[in-house]
């Protein structure tokens, strides 16, 4: 009786944690350019503007996260536009005033896909204004709408699992993956009710 | 197998399935060293050779391929960046899977190449054996492969913990359920990388020392222990500092005989323990030097790492005694006085026991600090709870002296190895050697201190105890998945 109840404890426990883990919510990435933020690439002196080519777009976007040094003076306005093949597909713009750091630029989409895309970075104000990334290349961080839970989430996170692996199952190898650690938890806990009974 | 107790068999399938899902968790390649380790393996099943061709090639075009279209280099080491997250991206990596390249253009040496075999030949029937061609495909059964060593060390070690609490049958379901569930076990042992063999070995000799002590060394005992001496030692280098607390144990086993009408069937138990392990290494020995053109133990931890940091093989600086006593000391116990520091952190905290909590792909993923501190929270009684329980039972432990003198010589040998080669890397390459998954070749004695703490909340409660111990140990391992899911698909 005391270690069944000790089992529904532990099992409480763990529903009250995944409650709180699965019902957080936060913005969370769409994609990045996956260019590691190691060091200045660009400094801008004034007006200037940075372009990227070849950039990965991902298609549930509506916000880039870039990282801006400005020698402690707030932040430049920042306008952030991508085109592909000679077309505008998303475009926003940030008003200056911010404290240097990670900026968050609210962007317009104009087509949900999937895509490459040219993007450029402009920047409008005084002073130096230091774009950071690596290899030469500034580090593009990409938002979904909103924010958003784990549980929100689910659909995105399990497509992604499915992903760059071995996989007969598509998106239902998340589930899947879920249902033999279900069997292994409720192995563990009938031997733990068998093996431990006084 | 009809001898194994039903539970061990239920516990090492609960590991299978947790390793199983471990396997589906971690992306392809993110288990340390995976990349180079599957470079080896793959020379080895395509050629039948090991690889042994300095300057050469790593890896071959189909894993470069391969590893290119999963953007490795750009996740790897930065836990803000996803792996293939989009469907384009997914394209590029099937037709990276469906590219005509080759498989036999590697061959160069890596970290990985101056390790023996064995490991890599068992993992090569499951890439032989693929009714798959792809290599993600291949990647995936392998890492199956390792999934059932997984099973295979808490197999061992709940064995292990039959030997130690005779009186408590249900102390072996806890101890070996607390292993099954362990994260950073799981995520390791679960990817193609030795580490799951040498865990597996290192259990299977725990038990075989620990089954001679408590019923005597026969010849049949002997022979297993040198069976887990020779896998291990066959498997990955760092085994070898196992082999001093390994020999004093058969010593000490010999020695209790002394007097005994038993001596001489424990004299050739240690015979065969020697022996067995004596030939593997011998034959082991013997290939590196004729067939595959090596030095006598193919290189070594050492030649690894300086390979891995593109040095030469003398390029560590000159490392006194007092050096490496200063080091190995602050490795695992705090600084004193008249020591230089060594470190800028306390190893203690920063990489054993957040490391064995829980630091997941290339050392890139970690929890936030906060979960580190309120896991002491569990941690502090557990150890308290199981000193209780190690100081109600001093009479016992005295008894078994020579058994625990020997547990704590395997221990100290690998401790020590740690602290030679980490300081003989660090110095050639200022980075730092040490990561707490080199401490789970004692998984079975962390199932012990496990039942230990549970035995020692006392008759009343012990049971209760140790059942949440392994629901809690299920529940750390569920959020190290989350954890890992979150980073990189999330």
């Amino acid at each position: 009786m005391r270690v069944a109840a000790a089992v529904a404890a532990g099992t409480l426990l763990l529903l009250a944690a995944l409650a709180v883990v699965l019902t957080d919510s936060k913005p969370r990435q769409s994609g990045s350019n996956h260019v590691l933020e190691s060091g200045p690439v660009e400094k801008i002196a004034g007006d200037g503007v940075r372009c990227q080519r070849d950039t990965p777009l991902p298609a549930d976007t509506d916000r880039v996260r870039i990282l801006l040094g400005t020698n402690g003076r707030p932040t430049p306005s920042v306008e952030v536009t991508a085109t592909s093949d000679g077309r505008r597909v998303l475009a926003g713009s940030l008003a200056a005033g911010r404290r240097q750091g990670h900026v968050v630029v609210p962007l317009t989409p104009v087509n949900r896909v999937d895509r490459t895309a040219r993007v450029c970075v402009r920047i409008r104000g005084e002073g130096q204004t230091v774009l950071f990334g690596s290899h030469g290349l500034m580090r593009l961080e990409w938002l979904r709408p909103g924010s958003e839970t784990w549980l929100d989430r689910l659909p995105t996170v399990a497509r992604r699992f499915g992903y760059g692996k071995a996989n007969a199952f598509g998106t239902w190898l998340l589930p899947i993956a879920g249902v033999v650690l279900l069997l292994a938890w409720l192995l563990a806990g009938r031997l733990l009710l068998r093996e431990l009974r006084a | 197998m009809r001898r194994i107790p039903a539970a061990a068999r239920w516990c090492a399938l609960v590991a299978l399935a947790n390793a199983l899902v471990w396997s589906l968790v971690t992306p392809p390649f993110h288990v340390p060293d995976e990349t180079v380790h599957v470079a080896y393996l793959q020379h080895l099943a395509e050629t039948g050779r090991i690889p042994n061709k300095p300057g050469a090639t790593v890896f071959s075009a189909e894993e470069a391929g391969v590893l290119d279209a999963l953007r490795f280099n750009a996740v790897v080491g930065s836990a803000r960046d996803r792996t293939v997250s989009t469907e384009a991206q997914q394209r590029g990596v099937e037709t990276a899977e469906r590219a005509v390249r080759s498989r036999v253009s590697g061959g160069g040496t890596a970290e990985s190449s101056s390790q023996p075999p064995l490991f890599y030949a068992y993992e090569s029937i499951g890439y032989l054996a693929s009714p798959w061609r792809g290599l993600l495909e291949r990647v995936w059964l392998m890492r199956l492969m390792s999934a059932l060593l997984c099973s295979a060390t808490v197999l061992f070690t709940y064995l292990f913990l039959r030997e130690l609490f005779t009186s408590e049958p249900w102390a072996w379901t806890v101890g070996a359920l607390a292993v099954a569930f362990q994260p950073l076990f799981g995520f390791t042992a679960s990817g193609i990388t030795p580490d799951s063999l040498f865990f597996a070995a290192s259990a299977a000799l725990l038990w075989a020392l620990a089954r001679a002590f408590r019923h005597g060394l026969t010849p049949e005992r002997g022979a297993v222990i040198g069976a887990a001496l020779a896998v291990g030692v066959l498997t990955k280098l760092n085994f070898l500092p196992l082999l001093p607390g390994a020999l004093l144990g058969i010593a000490l086993l010999v020695w209790r005989e002394r007097r005994r009408p038993a001596l001489r069937r424990a004299m050739i138990g240690a015979a065969w323990a020697c022996g067995i392990a004596a030939t593997a290494a011998g034959v082991y020995v013997a290939l590196n030097l004729l067939v595959w053109d090596r030095t006598a133990w193919g290189g070594g931890v050492g030649v690894a790492a300086r390979t891995a940091a593109g040095t030469g093989s003398h390029a560590a600086a000159a490392v006194t005694f007092a050096d490496q006593l200063s080091y190995t000391w602050q490795l695992y116990l705090p600084r004193l006085p008249f020591m230089s520091s060594e470190f800028f952190h306390y190893p203690g905290w920063e990489t054993w026991y957040r490391g064995f909590i829980g630091e997941f792909g290339w050392l890139d993923t970690t929890f936030d600090l906060w979960v580190y501190r309120v896991s002491l929270v569990v941690t502090i009684p557990l150890v308290v709870l199981a000193a209780v329980a190690l100081w109600r039972r001093r009479a016992t432990l005295r008894e078994r002296l020579p058994e625990i003198l020997t547990y704590g010589t395997l221990v100290l040998g690998i401790l020590v190895s740690i602290g030679v080669l980490g300081l003989r890397y660090r110095r050639s390459t200022g980075f730092e050697f040490e990561q707490a998954r080199y401490i789970l070749p004692f998984l079975p004695l962390y199932a012990a201190a496990v039942a230990a703490a549970a035995i020692g909340a006392g008759r009343r409660f012990a049971r209760p105890v140790g059942a949440l111990l392994v629901t809690l140990a299920a529940v750390h391992g569920l959020f190290a998945q989350l954890l890992v899911i979150s980073r990189f698909y999330g």
